[in-house]
């Protein structure tokens, strides 16, 4: 049955999913394309920008996508259930077991350790948000710099909610672009 | 602070997220930046310190980083209740959209006002990023913890010109970690300090 197999096979694949994003693009390829055969080459190629454009992590959207492919909507909430019940699982895991090591002052000190880690990642992370962003192609985006900008500064000087600020950005991009005549 | 006063309701919890997931465009760093902003900033929930840490927590866990991020956080807000809510709540616009979009995929691609609007969108999001990540920082340089800034600083120099995976970026975290625990935990036994809370 299609569900079931759809089901074990992104569970799989959660499973295996590490570092999220991009990672998840050879998983697929080898299960869904190769093994499979449940999606051609050209079909997989549209998985990226499509996954892409859609909010939310892009290796659910990835996973989403494929189910939606071979057994429509219904197809897309079992391989996205798949996908997510290793994370469920381990996660609860480890949520539990960090409540009981919390009682020690010592894990205090490995989590600074490990924060100061992880904030490089998410600084490098940042600057290539911000690149991507500002520095699309050859030479610089001056709208998407002007609009992030004046986000920066919002952000900073008042406790305005990130939705909204989504929200504004989305309006202003739509509003700009067209001014400068793009 | 008391804890109990600020545990949210599970039906705001779950519009929370929803929204959260609905407006993270642009990849992971997105949500996250953006949790951290609604969650410490705005409401209040948790502290920076705590959210930090299951920042952390989450890229340990295999699946997507953010889901794991609100798994956590809804586990710390609301217990198993909370995580499965957060979870679904995180899973539903993506799915939702996925489905829609990838039939007209083709036709919206092409459309001015759709580029457009992502395009803003993804500057939105890199601001986002940016004031978490720079507020981040700032807070760990106003702790004055100097061993842990070197540490952040070399990190991130190191992937800078070497690409390693988030794996092993933990594992070193970990034994740096330990290490220092060890040190920090026979100075306060010294001090009379017992490790347990």
């Amino acid at each position: 049955m299609i569900y079931v197999d759809l089901f074990l096979s992104f569970m799989k694949i959660g499973l295996l999913t590490y570092g999220g994003g991009y990672s998840v693009i050879p998983l697929i390829t080898e299960t869904a394309v190769r093994q499979k055969g449940w999606l051609t080459t050209i079909e997989m190629a549209d998985m990226i920008p499509i996954s892409e454009i859609s909010p939310g992590p892009f290796s659910l959207n990835c996973s989403t996508y494929v189910g939606m492919k071979m057994a429509g909507p219904f197809g897309s909430v079992i391989a996205s259930l798949g996908f997510l019940f290793p994370s469920v699982v381990i996660s609860l895991i480890l949520a539990r077991l960090f409540t009981r090591l919390n009682k020690f002052r010592s894990t205090d000190s490995v989590f600074s350790a490990l924060n100061a880690c992880i904030l490089a990642v998410l600084l490098q992370s940042a600057v290539h948000v911000f690149t991507s962003s500002v520095l699309p192609g050859a030479g610089i985006d001056w709208i998407a710099l002007a609009i992030c900008a004046i986000c920066f500064v919002v952000l900073f000087k008042f406790k305005v909610s990130p939705i909204f600020v989504m929200i504004g950005s989305c309006v202003a991009g739509i509003l700009i672009y067209p001014v400068f005549g793009l | 602070m008391s804890q109990e006063a600020k545990r949210p309701g599970l039906f705001r919890l779950f519009i929370t997220s929803l929204l959260l997931s609905l407006f993270a465009f642009g990849g992971g760093s997105t949500i996250i930046a953006m949790a951290k902003r609604k969650y410490v900033d705005d409401l209040g929930w948790i502290s920076e310190k705590e959210i930090m840490d299951r920042i952390t927590l989450a890229q340990a866990v295999p699946g997507a980083t953010t889901i794991n991020t609100s798994i956590l956080l809804g586990y710390y807000f609301r217990g198993v209740k909370g995580a499965l809510i957060c979870a679904f709540a995180t899973a539903i616009p993506p799915v939702v959209i996925i489905s829609a979009v990838s039939g007209i995929y083709f036709v919206i691609r092409s459309n001015t006002i759709v580029t457009n609007a992502m395009k803003g969108m993804r500057a939105g999001a890199a601001a986002l990023v940016a004031s978490v990540t720079i507020s981040l920082i700032l807070s760990l340089v106003k702790r004055k913890d100097w061993l842990m800034t070197a540490l952040f600083a070399i990190v991130f120099v190191v992937i800078q010109f070497v690409s390693i995976s988030t794996y092993l970026i933990l594992l070193a975290g970990l034994l740096v970690g330990i290490v220092y625990a060890v040190i920090m935990a026979i100075k306060a036994k010294k001090g009379g300090i017992d490790d347990i809370r």
